[in-house]
């Protein structure tokens, strides 16, 4: 038995909501067919938007599932193998990382890597994969702090949250735009799974992924210390940082649930029963260009 | 004596990782002379990094941090403040949208 699974075109110059309901449409079907082989039919791509093009890799390496890509246009072919598509880019610790990395400085993306957690050399790595960025972007120095912050509370976030065994990071730079598209991903436990595997706010969450992500969002940290409220700044300042004082914006999918918070309003929304994202996905528009305004340490308080 | 570590040269100049912490607990593990973290040379310390370094301030009274940036300063003042202050936590105002089928929540992602 065999099933095919279209893979839509999605421009870049689409809503971004039409990039989600694509990948959501893509995960659905996925899912639907277990049984036989799968086939991804790329005959009707062109051009990928980032925030389809990188969850799809991810989605493709932890579904567990053999999907055979077929009808690759000879036009995409030469992108899916530079940003990585079918194998992403492993990043080792005894790996020359930095290397392989700062061969990137001169293009506008970060194929899709995948490093393991709770490894010594995180820093390192991220260290590197701003320098690439900021070379990439031409980026105002002033972006400096908040993409350190950014990466460096995103990252330790899944380290220590997320029991997976992997992170993902991908990069990808619109001139145009003039805008950083950048995804940080875990194949772990999901937030909800956080809370429950720690066994802290489950009367507040009621079994509710969607609960769940509010609260991660709140700053509700499942790792505060004895009588202290010191952790769980990490997502809600990132998030804060970005769209109210940098202008960008912020997605996230954990689970069954899916939060947005950009410039024209926030919204946690429930998936249907048939949409599961395995792990934790965060989204990332920011915009090189850092306002007159921006005040780093509001945001850190 | 007291004892001095180069922050720079035992983690880094750049330290994002809560888990870099650790480094420091582990040089400071049964030592009773008083110690400097010297931070000469570091540019950027993670908000997580600096509460997790509180912590070890905590567990050992004899630190103390000898060239601190301005960046680096400001970062421990926030993270001391934040810890000798009730926290208040903003709730997300914004509502929970639930969607059984993919039909509405495709209709609604038309939206965004």
């Amino acid at each position: 038995m065999e099933d095919v699974v279209k893979i839509p075109n999605v421009d870049r110059d689409e809503r971004i909501g039409s990039a989600f309901n694509h990948l959501f449409q893509v995960i659905q079907h996925t899912d639907k067919y277990n049984v036989g082989n799968l086939f991804w039919d790329f005959s009707d791509t062109s051009f990928f938007h980032p925030f389809f093009l990188a969850p799809l890799v991810i989605y493709k390496q932890s579904c567990k599932r053999s999907i055979e890509c077929t009808n690759k246009p000879s036009r995409v072919v030469g992108y899916l193998d530079l940003v990585h598509f079918d194998d992403p880019l492993s990043i080792k610790e005894c790996d020359d990382f930095k290397a392989v990395l700062e061969s990137y400085m001169s293009k506008t993306y970060i194929p899709v890597c995948r490093f393991d957690l709770c490894k010594s050399n995180i820093d390192d790595l991220q260290t590197i994969l701003q320098r690439v960025i900021k070379s990439q972007s031409k980026a105002d120095y002033r972006i400096t702090t908040p993409l350190s912050h950014l990466l460096g509370e995103l990252i330790d976030n899944i380290n220590e949250h997320s029991y997976g065994k992997h992170g993902y990071i991908f990069s990808q730079y619109f001139k145009k735009e003039n805008c950083i598209n950048l995804v940080i991903a875990d194949d772990g436990i999901t937030i909800f799974g956080s809370y429950v595997r720690s066994g802290k706010y489950l009367d507040e969450i009621n079994n509710n992924e969607v609960e769940a992500l509010k609260l991660a969002n709140e700053g509700k940290s499942t790792k505060n210390l004895p009588g202290a409220e010191n952790r769980g700044y990490g997502i809600s300042s990132s998030k804060k940082m970005l769209v109210d004082g940098l202008h960008g914006s912020f997605f996230m999918l954990s689970g069954g649930a899916f939060h947005r918070y950009d410039s024209n309003g926030a919204s946690f929304i429930k998936l249907p029963d048939s949409i599961n994202w395995n792990g934790t996905i965060i989204l990332m528009k920011i915009p090189v260009n850092v306002p007159v305004d921006f005040d780093y340490s509001k945001y850190t308080k | 004596m007291d004892k001095k570590l180069k922050i720079s040269e035992l983690i880094s100049t750049d330290i994002r990782s809560r888990a870099n912490a650790e480094i420091i607990r582990a040089e400071l593990d049964g030592v009773k002379d008083d110690v400097i973290l010297d931070f000469a040379g570091v540019t950027f310390v993670s908000r997580s990094f600096t509460d997790e370094l509180y912590n070890v301030m905590c567990e050992h009274k004899n630190i103390k941090l000898d060239n601190t940036s301005d960046f680096v300063k400001s970062m421990i003042d926030t993270v001391t403040q934040g810890r000798n202050t009730k926290r208040t936590f903003s709730e997300e105002k914004s509502e929970i949208k639930e969607f059984d089928d993919m039909n509405s929540l495709s209709l609604f992602l038309a939206t965004i």
